[in-house]
């Protein structure tokens, strides 16, 4: 994998573990929320909730990828909890494509754009973009196949295309 | 500056790792709660075999005991005490009777922190736990408890729980012991006699993990395999194993251990390992 990164297979302590990828775990979930108080409550529930797993956990030599896939899913449910969420609507066509075939990050502030999304969403920009992740990592993450992730994720880019002024982001 | 370069500069606060390790607090308690509901009625089904099975010679286990405060119960083995929180443990020894008070809020606790006290052959040890102690001098303790001439060792389990207490007394082969809960003030007294003979060693089977320094490892490791009854042992260096059985032939130990690796959460660090019952396991 890319920045989430096997761990060693000798049972390591969640603490230990935990340790390692917290500043990650943060980052990610300060994404959903602009908000410092709002992620720190995000991460803590989520080890909270990774804590008690823990012991079920099936691979631990991806403690990272499991914890990620946690906090995404406590993000998303805080801020639908929270209704802080600006909806769209959603755009009907689906995109395909090579993955690298989309230079979105140097015609758009991604960061910015994130706003502009749904909580499902946002995790496709964040491994993709700001974590350099393959689509193959992040379906390991977001425990779907491969290219429904693909087709997702382009959708998604088109959302945010249809959001922008005319000739912003020519080359999408 | 592109989104990307906005992620890596998201600032993480400082206050970060305290929050996540309060999390993990709260997660042990949470686990700590589901497991006394879990075991309650079970505890509530055996609590009279345990009244009547744990007093061997009540009469005579009472004669020597000097009045220290009212007898609650006499037992071998079994559960006793009421919740408290924060009780402060001291110990008091004189010959082969080692003596727990309790303290809270500067006085004398009336009665015992909720206590648990197993007992265990291969090696023979009594395991002690006690709940909402907070202020145990675990030091005083265990230097008190081995000045006793019946005891071969005196060690400490760590518990994912800051106001738990674990600790193993190994006790020389031969050796009885009755303990004695008091109240007014909470007191718990273990008396021990050379009287018992020493049965010949035997080989002992059990499923056991690697050895390993005393810490969250070995803590996390009672959490896995908590319904498998796992306890733990000091090996013959020093570090600790977590053990599971013993049990009286290998082909025992090998299918408890085929049980539990059939699991599917099973991480694969266990194996059958055996010792003579008055010995340790080896690294």
């Amino acid at each position: 994998m890319n920045e989430l990164k096997a761990q060693s297979p000798v049972p390591q302590p969640f603490a230990e573990l935990l340790q390692d990828c917290r500043n990650n775990l943060f980052r990610k979930a300060y994404c959903y929320v602009k908000n410092e108080h709002e992620a720190l409550e995000i991460v803590s529930e989520a080890t909270y909730k990774g804590y008690l797993a823990f012991g079920r956990m099936k691979t631990p030599q991806y403690f990272e990828t499991w914890m990620t896939r946690i906090v995404i899913n406590t993000a998303i449910d805080h801020l639908n909890r929270n209704k802080r969420v600006t909806y769209m609507e959603d755009h009907p066509q689906s995109y395909t494509g090579d993955e690298h075939a989309v230079p979105l990050e140097e015609k758009l502030d991604l960061y910015q754009a994130l706003d502009r999304l749904l909580p499902e969403e946002k995790a496709y920009i964040i491994l993709k973009f700001f974590e350099d992740l393959r689509f193959r990592d992040m379906a390991d993450i977001l425990e779907l196949p491969e290219n429904t992730v693909k087709t997702r994720f382009y959708k998604i880019i088109g959302k945010l295309k249809a959001h922008l002024k005319d000739g912003e982001v020519e080359g999408i | 500056m592109t989104g990307k370069d906005r992620y890596a500069q998201i600032e993480i606060p400082a206050q970060l790792g305290d929050i996540l390790e309060a999390a993990q607090r709260k997660a042990v308690a949470r686990r700590r709660t589901v497991r006394l509901k879990r075991y309650s009625s079970l505890a509530a089904a055996i609590i009279a075999c345990l009244l009547v099975v744990n007093i061997p010679d009540v009469a005579n286990a009472l004669s020597k005991v000097p009045v220290v405060g009212s007898i609650v119960k006499v037992l071998q083995f079994g559960t006793g005490g009421e919740r408290t929180d924060g009780a402060a443990v001291s110990t008091v020894t004189a010959e082969d009777t080692i003596r727990i008070v309790f303290d809270q809020e500067g006085g004398t606790a009336v009665s015992v922190p909720s206590y648990a006290v197993d007992q265990r052959q291969a090696p023979n040890r009594l395991i002690f736990t006690f709940n909402g102690v907070r202020s145990f001098d675990y030091d005083a303790l265990e230097q008190d408890i081995l000045a006793s001439p019946l005891v071969s060792d005196v060690y400490r389990n760590i518990i994912l729980d800051d106001s738990a207490m674990r600790f193993v007394v190994e006790l020389k082969e031969g050796t009885r012991h009755t303990l004695t809960e008091y109240s007014n003030p909470g007191t718990l007294e273990l008396k021990l006699t050379a009287e018992g003979k020493a049965s010949a060693p035997k080989e002992v089977y059990y499923v056991r993990s690697e050895g390993m320094p005393q810490g969250e490892s070995l803590a996390i490791l009672e959490e896995i395999y908590l319904d498998d009854d796992v306890t733990f042992l000091k090996t013959a260096s020093g570090d600790f194993a977590a053990v599971i059985g013993g049990f009286a032939t290998r082909e025992e130990a090998e299918q408890k251990l085929a049980a539990i690796s059939a699991r599917e959460d099973y991480a694969g660090n266990l194996r059958v390992d055996s010792w003579m019952s008055n010995g340790h396991p080896d690294d």
